[in-house]
């Protein structure tokens, strides 16, 4: 067998079909050791591209590569290399804590029960009492706990932190950081509260609309995309197109662009350039240039 | 009891109707059905008022019973109302329901062919008074409870009325000696119907029915107050 | 001094759990934002002033009216968003709103029905079929149809995309500009607040760690960073919250000029946002990770 890919996961023109919406040509490839962001508004597709990547959803077309292998056709080894962690863990209510993660165990050859007990107590998880009597906190940090506990190469989170306040989530994000010390963790985050983002990840992947809008490395998609400000009438003078997203208001236009050097020469002084943020991304990807 | 008030309680009544109809009419529906069987197979007319009038009471409990099933009851209470406006809406629209259903019953009972329930019932004020007593009887214990307790509270009285029966019983037969638990009961019952009637011959006819009907006001008052007092400790 | 909301001295006690001495004021026409770990009592906070809860002590006064006394009064002028709205399951969303409309004398139906068609909201289903974000916006659309004053919102950006989040934070942006209406939520997401809020408050443990304004924060609250080894005891004792990690320290303190001078060499000092005043304050070192 080749050597381990250095991608820990490769989505290469990735299709699916629904009745009222398409996954359409999704690619973007994850280095093993680094985390990636997921962003993009409620229904853009990243439950979907998350399930597939799990092998749950058959594709209907481009491939899947997780850890060099097909979820379709190898899914149980691929998910058991796999922590998922999503915001509605289904476990059984009337069980404690402890069992719970009992049943869990049986799942996965390579449970190490010593971590789960580290990450218990560095959680502070109350072992013997009833999951359904858990609060919405605890109850993410065992399905993290757990997800951490089988020596899972990629780790993958499905919205875990709505509803959780600041100060867990700053722990979340450590937990995670120092998950990636090994250079063996990789991390796939699907999130709105883009400010964790901000502050951890290392790629970046946006879905409008089942389609990649970018997937690239967070310090240079910061640097190349921009909002740019300016008067209604040079926007008039502007060929279409020339901005990713236009929000127009009474007296100007707040528009995004994703060359801003380009902008900055042909346009100067007459517009104002600033930094965007994620949420901004999303934003004003999500308004399209049909209504701006 | 101001214009405001009342266009309240109707706001809440509306409110109620178009809220709980869903659960309302089938529960009418399944009462309007069992009447048409009850109004032909009954034998006394006054025991059929009585178990009509049981029946009916309890349709009061479903609107605020629902609304806290639902997590709905909060809502109400951040409308423009305080608290006790909210609960006298439940009275005035426990009552609306009672009413409503007792109409449908005296209808069913005049039209229905084969009834045993002579018109004539409906026209004896005592008969009413009656109806009206133990109709106050059972929403008087219920409401308060179903209100600050919810559904919860429901089965609090239906729990707390078998204890004190089973209770009666004991002592019946305590006091009474071996066979004569139904006869004790039967004997409080009659002296209790003695009691009542030598009240109602004492005073003239009317005064009697007056000083009744104002004593079941006075006891629907009372609940009301309790009602406040206990919806006003609730957290919701 | 013309004030939307004015908490004083207010008290709740639950078993395990108390709100004391909470008091805060809300000047008209303006923002605040609510913030504080799970548990630290804002969601009591917001119903106190509604009085879904009862208060064991002190005073609530909305636009001068005492909450209890003028109770309908009060609450006809405030519009409320609670953090899980919870209707009747079986009942559709047109009929919930006709169902309470006449109970508020300056109901507006024509801004109810726009506000319905920018939220996209179907107003046909039935209440239990629809997604949290849906449940949200319709709370929202029948809070500010009634001429509302003063907006109460409880996490009312929890599981909501950004695009939507964006666009509540405008529209509560957008309410100010009358002048007279002031709003008061509370969330997580520290960074909505920053970016919209004009007042803050943080609550922890049940207690009022601070009622300001946002940009007096920025002048006050600093977060020092440092290696490790530079952390004494003199340091912690100042401080107002650390947290150790791996390759250093954070820590907080509301007295920026006072750390300037003592953390001069080999320290960095930035100013704190919300969210690192969240994090760190009143937390002790243990050591972590």
């Amino acid at each position: 067998m080749s050597a381990e890919p250095t991608c820990v996961l490769e989505l290469d023109g990735l299709c699916k079909r629904y009745p009222g919406f398409t996954l359409a040509d999704v690619s973007f490839a994850l280095p093993r050791g680094y985390i990636m962001g997921l962003i993009g508004p409620n229904g853009a597709g990243k439950t979907t591209t998350l399930k597939l990547i799990l092998g749950l959803l058959r594709r209907d077309g481009g491939t899947i590569r997780a850890f060099g292998l097909d979820p379709a056709r190898h899914g149980a080894a691929v998910r058991s290399r796999i922590g998922f962690v999503h915001d509605e863990p289904h476990f059984y209510r009337h069980l404690t804590v402890a069992a719970n993660a009992a049943l869990v165990a049986r799942f996965y050859r390579t449970w190490e029960y010593e971590t789960f007990q580290r990450l218990a107590v560095a959680f502070e998880l109350p072992l013997d009492k009833r999951f359904g009597a858990l609060s919405h906190g605890n109850r993410t940090k065992f399905a993290l706990a757990l997800a951490l506990s089988h020596r899972a190469e990629l780790v993958v989170l499905d919205e875990p932190t709505s509803g959780l306040d600041p100060v867990f989530r700053r722990d979340l994000l450590d937990t995670l950081t120092e998950l990636l010390q090994d250079a063996r963790t990789s991390i796939l985050f699907s999130t709105h509260i883009t400010s964790d983002l901000e502050r951890i990840a290392d790629y970046i992947t946006l879905i409008q609309n089942g389609r990649i809008v970018f997937s690239a490395a967070k310090d240079e998609i910061l640097e190349r995309w921009a909002l740019v400000k300016g008067g209604r009438d040079l926007l008039a003078r502007l060929p279409r197109g020339y901005f990713r997203g236009i929000h127009r208001g009474a007296h100007g236009f707040e528009a995004l662009t994703d060359d801003a050097a380009a902008v900055r020469r042909e346009l100067g002084d007459s517009v104002v350039i600033e930094a965007t943020t994620l949420d901004d991304l999303v934003l004003y990807t999500t308004e399209s240039e049909a209504d701006a | 009891m101001t214009a405001n008030g009342l266009r309240q309680d109707w706001l809440q009544l509306r409110r109620d109707l178009i809220l709980h109809r869903r659960a309302l009419l089938p529960a009418a529906l399944i009462f309007a059905a069992f009447q048409v069987y009850f109004v032909i197979a009954i034998q006394h007319p006054t025991l059929w008022l009585v178990f009509t009038c049981v029946y009916l009471s309890f349709f009061t409990v479903i609107p605020p019973n629902r609304d806290d099933r639902f997590g709905a009851t909060a809502w109400s209470c951040t409308l423009p109302l305080s608290r006790a406006d909210v609960v006298r809406g439940r009275y005035v629209t426990g009552w609306a329901l009672a009413a409503a259903l007792f109409v449908t019953a005296l209808a069913l009972a005049t039209f229905v062919p084969g009834s045993k329930i002579p018109p004539a019932v409906f026209m004896d004020p005592d008969r009413l008074l009656l109806a009206a007593a133990v109709a106050t009887f059972i929403i008087a214990l219920l409401l308060p409870f179903a209100l600050r307790f919810g559904f919860i509270g429901v089965m609090l009285v239906a729990v707390a009325l078998q204890i004190a029966a089973a209770l009666l019983f004991v002592v019946a037969k305590i006091t009474g000696g071996q066979n004569s638990v139904e006869g004790g009961i039967a004997a409080a019952f009659r002296a209790l119907a003695a009691g009542v009637a030598a009240l109602r011959a004492t005073l003239s006819v009317p005064v009697f029915q007056l000083t009744l009907l104002l004593t079941l006001v006075l006891v629907n008052w009372l609940s009301y107050r309790f009602s406040v007092a206990l919806f006003r400790r609730r957290d919701l | 001094m013309d004030y939307a909301l004015e908490i004083d001295g207010v008290g709740k006690r639950y078993k395990g759990f108390a709100l004391s001495e909470v008091s805060l004021r809300l000047p008209r026409g303006y923002i605040m934002g609510l913030i504080g770990p799970n548990g630290a009592g804002k969601t009591t906070l917001i119903k106190l002033i509604l009085n879904l809860v009862r208060r064991d002590g002190g005073a609530i006064r909305v636009f001068g009216l005492d909450n209890l006394a003028d109770e309908a009064a009060v609450k006809a002028r405030i519009g409320f968003v609670p953090d899980e709205p919870r209707y009747h399951d079986d009942a559709r969303l047109g009929e919930l709103a006709s169902a309470v409309a006449p109970f508020y004398a300056k109901w507006d139906e024509g801004r109810f029905r726009r506000l319905a068609g920018e939220f996209e909201l179907p107003l046909e289903k039935k209440f239990k079929k629809l997604s949290h974000g849906t449940k949200t916006k319709f709370a929202l659309a029948v809070a500010l149809s009634h001429g509302a004053e003063l907006v109460l919102l409880d996490e009312p950006t929890t599981g909501l995309d950004p695009v939507f989040r964006r666009r509540l934070l405008d529209t509560l942006a957008g309410l100010l500009q009358d002048e007279r209406s002031s709003v008061l939520f509370s969330s997580h997401i520290t960074t909505d607040l920053e970016r919209t809020a004009d007042f803050v408050t943080f609550l922890k443990d049940g207690r009022v760690v601070f009622s300001d304004r946002m940009d007096r924060l920025a002048e006050e609250w600093a977060v020092v960073k440092g290696g490790r080894e530079m952390l004494d005891a003199d340091a912690r004792a100042f401080l107002q919250g650390v947290r150790v990690r791996p390759h250093g320290f954070e820590g907080l303190t509301s007295r920026v000029d006072e750390a300037r001078q003592r953390f001069a060499n080999g320290f960095v000092i930035e100013r704190a946002s919300l969210d690192d005043i969240m994090v760190l304050y009143g937390r002790e070192v243990a050591n972590d990770g």
